[in-house]
């Protein structure tokens, strides 16, 4: 158990390492034998033929925190459910953990029929 | 003799409209995807054998023990290196040939022959690029950005690993127990790459970009998840060694079918009190069915392709997420996208249709494995036992990738708000309602 999680956290921590010796290597390799050649324009954020007039660190829709807001509630879900969709096979009183599953998800569904009719569903 | 339209046009048209044999398109598609295959297979091999024999046996010379356990214990992530780059080179490769298949046109056919080295000209161009950050961007979001995207489909891939090679050689520690869960949860890391490259380019259409692919993989993520509980309600592992393993013995032993209760359909006729046990694996069949189309439907949402490629929509958002990125990151973001999709056609691959397994009889297959590995070095890297799990696996995610691009070809693009709503309002219900389907069936066995 404790390797495992040793075994994972190795692995991922190697795997952003990587990830960044990459670019690192990459972007030295292009300031060694590549060109750089800044200008104004080029420094300007792409628009379509206009020029950009303020930057985009600006509020935005409140539908998208909406959603992630609702996707929370069904990713906890899921780490209860995969227990239990484990132990499920070998279980002996299976009747019991379908109605138990059945009640736990019942409750959540009931909060994405409220989201479904507060409209938080529908995109404008 | 009738008259095409294909020579109306050549009458009237001042250039020669070129007929090309599909044929022969397919079949150099085909040559050149097995000399690929090779340069993919020989790179990786040749990097995990480096790392797992050569260079510890050369260590342990010079009386470096730790540091060659280290680069033993390193060498999947060697292989996944060497391994990832290639792969993608190939697929961008493959899906533009693919697509020039579809529509009837040549495709790439200049750099190389039949254009067999165009993606490696076209990465060696993005490494040479100028590395442009736009006035005004948040510098280290920015450079942070790809390396966040492009690290959990390395890491993603491990699990994968003990899968494709049958847990030999060094591969054996890549087998976590908790597989399937290990990759769902990296593989929705990604999201924050794209959300941070999109909100720190300080440009309206990176923004919308990254908020827009955001909202759509944490949307899809549900139904997909959802549809791997249920195959783990079916198969009772979160193994992928296990799930892989269980589907061993021929095509109608993959979870596809029913989920190893293909045989109880057999009980359907005769008509009559016995047909009920039928009824019974007929439901199995329908409901894994089911669940690989839900499972392929929301993988390719997740990996933002078309026709939900809403996130780079190029004719409303120029690229998305991508537009300001130059040179190096933008190529991360490219490697990464491919990569992702690898990913989820392999895993697919494990989880439907049979993994690492070839369709025939476990004695038939036993014996194509003795014949490659050499039993007085078993566990070897040069136990050669790996190259056929790996090469069945690597052609069904490459037979699922073509039929991705062959939906690419022929669908048009959703609008935002039914990609949403197909999500919310179809697949997660349905796909809820699948789990408890799954479930009776699963106890009233």
């Amino acid at each position: 158990m404790t390797s495992q999680v040793i075994q994972i956290a190795i692995f991922t921590a190697v795997g952003f390492i990587l990830g960044g010796v990459l670019l690192t290597l990459s972007l030295a390799i292009q300031k060694i034998f590549g060109i750089s050649n800044p200008t104004k324009v080029k420094k300007e954020s792409y628009e379509c033929g206009m020029k950009a007039f303020h930057d985009t660190f600006i509020q935005y829709d409140v539908k998208y925190y909406l959603f992630a807001l609702i996707f929370i509630i069904f990713d906890v879900e899921f780490v209860f459910l995969v227990p239990w969709a484990v132990i499920f096979d070998i279980a002996a009183n299976k009747t019991f953990l379908i109605i138990e599953a059945f009640i736990f998800v019942f409750i959540l569904v009931l909060g994405l029929i409220y989201a479904w009719g507060k409209g938080v569903l529908e995109f404008d | 003799m009738a008259v095409s339209n294909l020579d109306l046009l050549n009458k009237f048209r001042p250039h020669k409209v070129y007929k090309r044999n599909w044929f022969v398109g397919l079949f150099n598609f085909f040559v050149l995807a097995v000399f690929w295959f090779a340069i993919i297979y020989g790179a990786t091999s040749i990097t995990t054998i480096l790392f797992a024999k050569i260079l510890p046996e050369l260590l342990i010379q010079y009386g470096l023990f730790p540091l060659a356990q280290i680069t033993f214990f390193l060498a999947p992530i060697a292989a996944i290196m060497v391994l990832i780059p290639a792969n993608a080179t190939f697929l961008v490769l493959n899906e533009r040939k693919i697509l020039a298949l579809l529509t009837v046109r040549y495709g790439t056919n200049r750099v190389g022959p039949d254009g067999f080295l165009q993606t490696l000209a076209d990465a060696v161009k993005l490494l040479f690029k100028e590395d442009n950050i736009p006035g005004g961007a948040d510098k280290v979001l920015f450079s942070l950005a790809p390396v966040v995207f492009f690290a959990p489909g390395v890491i993603a891939f491990i699990p994968l690993l003990s899968v494709a090679t049958g847990n030999s050689g060094p591969f054996i520690m890549c087998d976590l127990s908790i597989g399937i869960l290990f990759i769902l949860a990296v593989s929705s890391i990604p999201v924050i790459g794209l959300v941070l490259g999109g909100w720190a380019s300080n440009n309206k259409y990176s923004l919308m970009g990254g908020l827009r692919s955001a909202a759509q993989a944490i949307s899809y993520e549900i139904p997909m998840v959802l549809t791997v509980i249920s195959v783990i309600l079916l198969t009772g592992s979160i193994n992928l060694m296990e799930i892989n393993d269980g589907q061993v013995g021929g095509i109608l032993n993959w979870n596809i079918f029913a989920f190893g209760n293909l045989p109880l359909l057999l009980h359907l006729f005769p008509l009559g009190t016995g047909s009920i046990v039928g009824l019974y694996g007929l439901a199995f069949l329908i409901i894994s069915f089911i669940l690989f189309f839900i499972y392929i439907i929301s993988a390719i949402a997740e990996v933002n392709r078309i026709p939900f490629d809403l996130p780079e929509a190029e004719s409303e958002l120029v690229s998305g997420y991508n537009t300001e990125f130059t040179g190096m990151k933008f190529a991360l973001f490219f490697l990464a996208e491919y990569t992702a999709l690898f990913i989820i056609c392999l895993l697919a691959s494990v989880l439907f249709l049979g993994g690492g397994h070839l369709p025939c009889s476990v004695e038939t297959e036993m014996a194509i494995l003795n014949s490659l590995s050499n039993a007085h070095i078993a566990g070897d890297v040069y136990d050669f036992g790996w190259i056929l799990p790996s090469m069945v696996l690597m052609i069904k995610a490459y037979v699922l990738i073509f039929c991705s691009v062959w939906v690419r070809a022929t669908l048009p693009r959703l609008r935002y708000d039914q990609l949403l709503a197909f999500s919310w309002k179809y697949l997660i219900p349905f796909s809820l309602v699948n789990i408890f389907v799954v479930a009776i069936l699963v106890s009233i066995k």
